[in-house]
């Protein structure tokens, strides 16, 4: 339909994909580790 | 096709530049000014000044080149980049940020000195000698290209073009220091960044959509649809795709990119500024092997798959925009060439004058020394630029892969592995710049042509890992890792 075949929508997914998983990931362990020592503080 | 328009857009744009310059000026007085402008940046500045320092002319003339030529095999590229910046900002950017602050270290060959107490400063000179004859050659190069862009753009003629470049260069460089270098790569960064993510975005409906570019591209050659390329799975293909991916590797530990984590504000602005980072690089790069793919629809059988850009945008946009792109090649060149001068300049002063002779100079003195150094190494860049273009080129293929061959293996070891000696860290810098250039020069053809990345990084780790094995630990070291991975904390939790 799109005329990208499978194979090369599943290599793009990857070639987006592990970096920006990796990231969100990080990002979104740290930032909520940030906000509980945040709300210890006075 | 110069017009008053792109002129203005051009005058416009250098004049933004040395403003930045001046308005950095304030704070490059010393030396911690100067080289990371006082460890203050914040998180946007340094995710994409990062971004635009690791991306060159390449990105825009050379990524859009091969979507044109090899269309979907290109996403190996995207992929490497997109998890080397993910992965050095993730596990690379805070015990690095950490270990720089304790030593108060504004180089890396400070913090590899510091780290494996190296009194004798054998990392500091191993340090300069690698980047100074790299940095000159890509200087070179990327001066090579600001000749060749003005004088398509505006008909400067070459050598005119080289000088302009340089002349605004090392204006907003020597004045305005790491702080103005920073701040103009963010700016560079986000005109790379929407030029690219626009050019696709145009060029698509005007290639037929999306089906009808890919339908094009199958008619034309099927293997441009093809993940493995015109190798298909073979060895030839496997080396390729591999080696793509390889290019992202430099970001893990390349000094020109480490010296923006050090440079940071704190901790906070790096898990911050990674998630601007990587989504910045996947715009730049998606966004570049889309426009070539549509390129190769609009504009078949061109010569020199690399003058895609300028084709399409002359072609696609009126004059404003076709005097934006101008400025987007010019600020992908500038913001290389500003960051490689400025590494190459600390390699002089902080390095091997203050600390390796022991120069007792006070900081604004050195800080001085620093910009004429700064001046000194351009005018070098541009005296090879204008007299050996071949050459200089020849050298500009390896340069990424050497610099980052020698310090990425001994930065990675030396931040994950407790085991890692003085006499391993040095003999890995050693040997994975020198496989890295005897690669290219006598094995690289007879081998499928792999990048010399992956040879010069199996050797880095080979050389630092079986020497540390072969040597005594430091206990010190090996105690103080783990109080910074203490002081860091877990990755993910």
């Amino acid at each position: 339909m799109t005329g990208l075949p499978m194979d090369g929508w599943i290599l793009l997914a990857c070639a987006i994909g592990f970096g920006l998983v990796l990231e969100v990931w990080f990002f979104l362990a740290r930032r909520s580790d940030r906000g509980s020592a945040g709300g210890g503080d006075a | 096709m110069t017009s008053p328009v792109i002129v203005s857009v051009l005058v416009g744009y250098l004049a933004i530049l040395l403003a930045i310059g001046v308005w950095g000026g304030r704070e490059s007085h010393d030396l911690k000014g100067y080289f990371v402008a006082g460890k203050r940046l914040p998180a946007w500045v340094i995710a994409f000044s990062s971004n635009a320092t690791g991306e060159s002319a390449w990105l825009l003339l050379g990524l859009t080149g091969m979507g044109y030529a090899i269309g979907v095999h290109a996403f190996w590229v995207i992929m490497g980049e997109v998890l080397g910046v993910a992965a050095a900002w993730v596990f690379v950017a805070r015990p690095f940020k950490e270990y720089t602050d304790r030593y108060d270290a504004i180089t890396v060959p400070d913090y590899l000195t510091a780290r494996f107490r190296d009194t004798h400063n054998l990392f500091r000179m191993v340090s300069a000698v690698i980047v100074l004859s790299m940095v000159v050659a890509y200087a070179a190069a990327q001066f090579t290209a600001s000749g060749k862009a003005f004088d398509a753009f505006l008909g400067t003629g070459y050598t005119a073009g080289v000088w302009i470049g340089l002349g605004i260069v090392l204006f907003y460089t020597t004045v305005g220091g790491f702080k103005a270098v920073a701040y103009s790569d963010f700016l560079q960064g986000v005109l790379m960044l929407g030029c690219l993510v626009t050019l696709p975005l145009v060029a698509f409906p005007a290639a037929g959509g999306f089906a009808g570019v890919m339908g094009a591209l199958e008619a034309a050659d099927p293997a441009l649809l093809k993940p493995m390329g015109e190798f298909g799975l073979t060895a030839a293909g496997v080396a390729s795709a591999f080696g793509f991916v390889a290019i992202g590797f430099a970001f893990l530990g390349s000094p020109q990119l480490l010296t923006r984590f050090m440079a940071a504000r704190d901790q906070e602005e790096i898990v911050d500024g990674g998630l601007w980072a990587v989504l910045c690089v996947i715009g730049f790069d998606v966004g570049a092997v889309f426009a070539g793919m549509a390129g190769r629809v609009l504009f078949p059988g061109l010569a020199d798959p690399e003058t895609i850009l300028p084709e399409m945008a002359g072609a696609l946009f009126p004059a404003f925009f076709t005097g934006i792109f101008l400025v987007v090649v010019l600020a992908a060149i500038m913001s290389t060439v500003d960051s490689l001068l400025i590494l190459a300049s600390s390699a002089v002063v902080r390095d091997v004058v203050q600390k390796t002779l022991g120069s007792d100079a006070d900081e604004r003195r050195l800080s001085g020394m620093g910009k004429w150094v700064t001046v000194v190494i351009g005018v070098a860049g541009l005296a090879l630029a204008l007299t050996e273009t071949r050459v200089v080129f020849w050298f500009v293929l390896f340069a990424w892969s050497g610099i980052a061959a020698a310090f990425t293996p001994v930065v990675l070891c030396s931040l994950f592995w407790k085991r890692t000696t003085r006499e391993g860290a040095l003999a890995g810098m050693v040997g994975g710049f020198a496989a890295t250039v005897v690669w290219v020069l006598f094995f690289k053809e007879h081998f499928y042509d792999l990048y010399e990345m992956i040879p010069g990084f199996a050797a880095g780790f080979a050389c630092t890992i079986g020497v540390s094995l072969a040597t005594a630990p430091d206990e010190e070291a090996a105690a103080e890792l783990d109080d910074v991975r203490r002081a860091v904390g877990p990755v993910f939790g």
